[in-house]
């Protein structure tokens, strides 16, 4: 009995898991198109929501371990147990919503990483981790991806201009938003093959382990349709935050601009995947978007939002490994334990949305940028910060803000 | 880039070999798509107005639209793993 219910729990955070990934990465694909007008807004969202669920069923591979290694899973190492997935996604839901909340793009898959390693850590000691592992898939990829990307983007966009006069001859800016369109589907597409499955692998594991499946088979369709499901609803009701940071705030965007950044990603993306690696969409888009403000003469790229990205995607593994070690700590001593982490989680959660509609960005306002919005003010980045604002967000402490105007 | 063992031309565990092939590939890839789509770009914007383009500009812009058309249509490929498992 307990054990089902552990197991209902792992899929419900799961879900949610998968829904915040959706609009965590909806910016990725799209918010270069919303920036220049390539797409309205809810287009936008909506394409990517479509690609995002056709992709989820696309493709059929399932993940072999949970962790992809991070974790010394099996024989010689540690039993994952439904809890400790439970805890990770736990702290990998709050580190989304937080990151999401202050408008930074972050990636879902570290989060996931993080959450599972402190899950880990706090149940079976730091010999469950390996880090090298952690160096080489995680700490590595997170610095190199971007800077590939970045590169790639910098000199397509340059082409891009100089081929065009400076994009002054005629119709080429309308060229290159219907460009936009069709890069940026294709990164969506890209997108939804990669990350519907990490939440299938990790629910369809959980199942296996409880003993609820065969082990070595693969996920059910109720799994693949919920998990595709809980993406594109996530990507439909778009990440805005997220958007205008990396639409707007990164560089101002305009549509050749926009064009070589999504070629450039989904290049590098596609590429990688086929080779095997699988790289974060997040890393790899924000960097191709820094390339391209680079890459066009007088364009400025906001260095502070981009250090504060930086910043971010550092904190993450340790950030959402906090989380998930306190959650697994607690949910692992007692039935009550596992009762105050929901609760807590919930309170968090919620704590987030509510503080976020103090300053909302919709899809009508997605395209401004000069707001005095708290993520401009906000965060220093710090874990420590961020952890006690996962915690205690639901007493509106922690905010810094400007004047509302 | 990213092995489980380590393999020869490895530092810090990490395939350098495979990152430059990433890095080269993609570079390739995206220049010559967005070089190709511009140059189309280009090409169709010469003459006066769009009826009045030269055949040759015309024929020559659409030409390398459709290149980066094929890029597309061989990244979707790639990205369905039906197409080529």
């Amino acid at each position: 009995m307990e054990v089902l219910v552990t197991v209902l729990l792992v899929i419900v955070v799961a879900l949610v898991f998968d829904f915040t990934n959706g609009f965590h990465d909806t910016a990725n694909a799209m918010a270069t198109s919303v920036a220049t007008g390539a797409l309205k807004p809810r287009v936008a969202v909506t394409i990517s929501a479509v690609l995002n669920l056709a992709g989820a069923f696309l493709s059929t591979e399932v993940a072999k371990t949970i962790s992809g290694g991070i974790i010394n899973e099996g024989e010689n190492g540690v039993d994952i147990t439904p809890i400790m997935i439970f805890a990770g996604l736990v702290g990998a839901v709050l580190w989304n919503l937080t990151t999401w909340y202050l408008g930074l793009p972050s990636s879902s898959t570290h989060a996931l990483f993080g959450g599972l390693i402190g899950a880990a850590i706090i149940g079976a000691g730091f010999n469950a981790v390996n880090f090298g592992v952690v160096l080489t898939n995680v700490l590595i990829p997170a610095l190199l991806s971007p800077l590939v990307a970045g590169a790639v983007a910098l000199v397509a966009t340059y082409a891009a201009y100089r081929l065009t006069q400076q994009a002054k001859a005629r119709g080429s800016d309308a060229g290159f938003r219907h460009g936009q369109t069709v890069s940026a589907s294709l990164v969506s597409l890209a997108h939804g093959t990669n990350d519907a499955q990490k939440t299938m692998g990790v629910i369809t594991l959980t199942l296996i382990s409880a003993g609820y499946q065969d082990s070595g088979s693969g996920p059910q369709f109720w799994v693949i349709l919920s998990c595709g499901f809980a993406i594109a609803l996530g990507t439909y009701l778009g990440g805005w935050r997220i958007m205008r940071t990396v639409g707007k705030k990164i560089t101002d965007i305009h549509a050749p601009q926009g064009f070589a950044a999504e070629t450039s990603s989904a290049a590098t993306i596609l590429i990688s995947s086929h080779l095997g690696f699988a790289l974060s969409t997040t890393q790899v888009t924000s960097g191709a978007v820094v390339g391209a403000g680079l890459g066009k003469k007088l364009a400025t790229v906001h260095w502070g939002i981009v250090g504060r990205i930086a910043t971010g995607w550092l904190v993450t593994l340790p950030a959402a490994a906090l989380v998930g070690g306190l959650a697994a700590w607690a949910a692992s001593s007692s039935i009550a334990g596992l009762v105050i982490v929901i609760v807590l989680a919930l309170a968090a959660g919620l704590g987030l949305v509510l503080l976020a509609r103090r300053h909302p960005v919709t899809h009508e306002n997605v395209n401004e940028e000069a707001e005095k919005s708290e993520d401009a003010a906000g965060s220093d980045g710090d874990d420590d910060h961020l952890a006690a604002q996962t915690t205690a967000a639901q007493t509106g402490a922690a905010r810094t803000t400007g004047e509302d105007a | 880039m990213i092995r489980a063992t380590a393999a020869e031309g490895q530092f810090l565990g990490v395939d350098w070999g495979s990152f430059v092939v990433v890095f080269v590939v993609a570079f390739v890839a995206a220049v010559a798509v967005v070089g190709f789509y511009s140059l189309g770009l280009r090409l169709l914007s010469l003459g006066p107005s769009p009826k009045q383009r030269p055949m040759p500009a015309t024929l020559g812009g659409w030409v390398c639209i459709g290149i980066g058309a094929a890029a597309v249509l061989y990244g979707i490929y790639l990205i369905i793993p039906q197409f080529h498992s």
